[in-house]
């Protein structure tokens, strides 16, 4: 499911289909989460890069809520969107998330993205809003990466962000050329890693703070809520 | 019995607030229609409209609305003529009393059930159509308050009340951080083509294609079923709650009544000389509003006293003594 390695402060993972967690597979889920977590715990590591071989990072899947998943509400909430699930792992850990993106970007790809630290996004990357596929999804980093009102255009207009007014908009930080895409990351990754430990774990923890006092971890908290609302209006 | 009828009749602001709907296509639509009056909203308009988004949020057929306006302005903001008449303190007592700024500042205007929440809290999507002019009350609780701004280009908006009033920190969450204050702190408007750079607009355009790129808008939009439209509204309510979006606004009656001196005496200005002498008088940065405006059909502030502070003694002068 996917490949793990660390070296010179950064932890590379790569995701083998990232569509996977678009369906709610709970394994792929965990194991990716596990992952981010091992990183987190190992201080010779001060960035995490997520990042897909595939030639679209996250293509849709137009799957509707999974009834498995909310026919289970713990397991659903545990592997995605509770505090020990997927999501918030990426959030909110005391390293620097740095997500690689290349082509279509939808669900959970652009969960990703919206949860990530620093974005690199290839110059033919689209993203789409997820919250017509994953209606769990959470509304207040949107609103705090791009604004309220390109926020509710985005979700409500339903047309896919360009990597162009994505990084107009402030939502990713650089937009590459896809060949120039892997070297961009790592220097991004390297710049970063020159950075001390402690140094990385207080910006962390104050963005952090920031995200939580802007009532995060409460839409975070009430992400089964939300699936299960949407599930009922179907 | 409906709302404030010992006051008023908000059945009398009909005549300025129409409503429509075009089922077959899932959009209602609420046009401004004072455009003499630069479509000033009366106490009477805000009540209309409040009812009437509460129409459309009921109705089945209608899933986008699109807010609009008459003539050459969207909006000049609440009719301030009025806002004097509800701001005047009783024949005997020393103030305004807090019962009935309440009613005017909360209850009809920017509490839970006045029209700015209902605008902000509407349960579809609210797309509004900005033709021009969009001032004072009908920038910060009119078109902010709208989900997606389709803008002109050169339409001015603004809120030059700050003086007076304050910025809630609505604005903070469209235009960022360093621009909400810089519009917080100076009262300068902004053209269509600034507000669709700082993010506030989604689409900005000519007038003259304004009313077009409106509607393909709301009619992409309105292909979503009324469930899909509901929930996703229903989710970006629910974070601007958990954001804390509304706790300033909730003050801001209180904050409004500080006996700042600039504030009756641009009141009484307003009231006496009309909207363009109490900006003169009173909007030290008219010179800047006009730099800005310079391009549109609005008429420029040119009185004596822009451009410069008012002295000590002008201050004095104009001091108003029967307040």
């Amino acid at each position: 499911m996917l490949d793990y390695s660390a070296d010179g402060g950064v932890a590379q993972i790569t995701i083998a289909d990232v569509r996977l967690l678009s369906k709610h597979d709970i394994v792929a889920a965990k194991d990716l989460r596990d992952a981010i977590w091992e990183a987190n715990d190992d201080n010779d590591v001060k960035v995490i890069v997520l990042r897909s071989d595939a030639h679209d990072f996250s293509p849709r899947v137009t799957a509707k809520p999974d009834d498995n998943a909310l026919r289970n509400f713990t397991a659903f909430q545990d592997a995605y969107y509770g505090p020990h699930g997927l999501y918030q792992s990426v959030c909110y850990p005391k390293k620097v998330v740095v997500l690689e993106v290349q082509g279509e970007c939808a669900g959970a790809g652009t969960l990703l993205m919206l949860y990530s630290d620093i974005v690199v996004a290839s110059s033919d990357s689209t993203f789409r809003t997820p919250a017509d596929d994953l209606p769990a999804s959470n509304t207040i980093f949107p609103i705090l990466i791009m604004g309220l009102h390109r926020a509710k255009a985005w979700n409500l207009a339903g047309r896919p962000l360009s990597a162009q007014d994505a990084e107009a908009w402030g939502v990713v930080n650089y937009v590459v050329e896809r060949e120039g895409l892997r070297a961009k990351t790592a220097e991004c990754a390297a710049k970063i890693a020159r950075m001390p430990l402690d140094a990385i774990t207080s910006t962390k923890m104050g963005f952090n703070a920031v995200a939580d006092s802007s009532g995060a971890s409460e839409d975070f908290a009430l992400s089964a809520f939300y699936a299960a609302s949407r599930h009922s209006l179907s | 019995m409906s709302r404030f009828s010992k006051r008023f009749h908000a059945q009398d602001g009909a005549e300025y607030i129409l409503v429509d709907k075009d089922p077959a296509a899932g959009i209602g639509t609420i046009t401004l229609a004072r455009p003499e009056k630069l479509n000033a909203l009366t106490v009477e308009m805000r009540e209309y409209l409040n009812e009437s988004l509460w129409r459309l949020e009921v109705d089945d057929d209608v899933r986008v609305v699109i807010l609009k306006a008459q003539g050459r302005a969207f909006t000049a903001g609440h009719d301030l003529a009025e806002e004097r008449t509800w701001n005047k303190r009783p024949p005997g007592k020393k103030r305004i009393g807090m019962t009935e700024n309440t009613m005017y500042f909360q209850d009809i205007l920017g509490g839970k059930v006045g029209y700015a929440s209902s605008l902000r809290h509407f349960s579809k999507v609210l797309i509004g159509q900005v033709n021009g002019f969009a001032f004072g009350g009908g920038f910060s609780m009119v078109a902010c308050a709208c989900d997606i701004l389709v803008i002109a280009e050169e339409a001015s908006v603004g809120s030059p009340q700050v003086r007076f009033t304050g910025l809630g920190s609505g604005p903070w969450q469209s235009v960022g951080y360093r621009a909400g204050k810089w519009i917080g702190s100076s009262g300068e408007p902004m053209t269509g083509a600034l507000a669709h750079e700082l993010g506030l607009a989604y689409v900005t355009c000519p007038r003259t294609q304004l009313e077009e790129t409106t509607l393909q808008l709301a009619a992409e939009i309105a292909q979503r079923t009324l469930n899909d439209v509901l929930f996703l509204k229903a989710r970006f309510n629910a974070a601007e709650a958990l954001m804390g979006r509304g706790r300033s606004g909730e003050g801001g009656g209180g904050f409004t009544q500080r006996p700042d001196e600039d504030e009756p005496n641009f009141w009484r200005t307003v009231g006496e000389q009309g909207l363009k002498a109490g900006l003169d008088k009173a909007y030290s940065a008219a010179p800047r509003v006009n730099k800005v405006l310079a391009n549109s059909e609005l008429p420029q502030f040119q009185a004596g006293g822009a451009g410069r502070e008012h002295t000590a003694e002008e201050r004095m002068r104009d001091r108003p003594r029967d307040r």
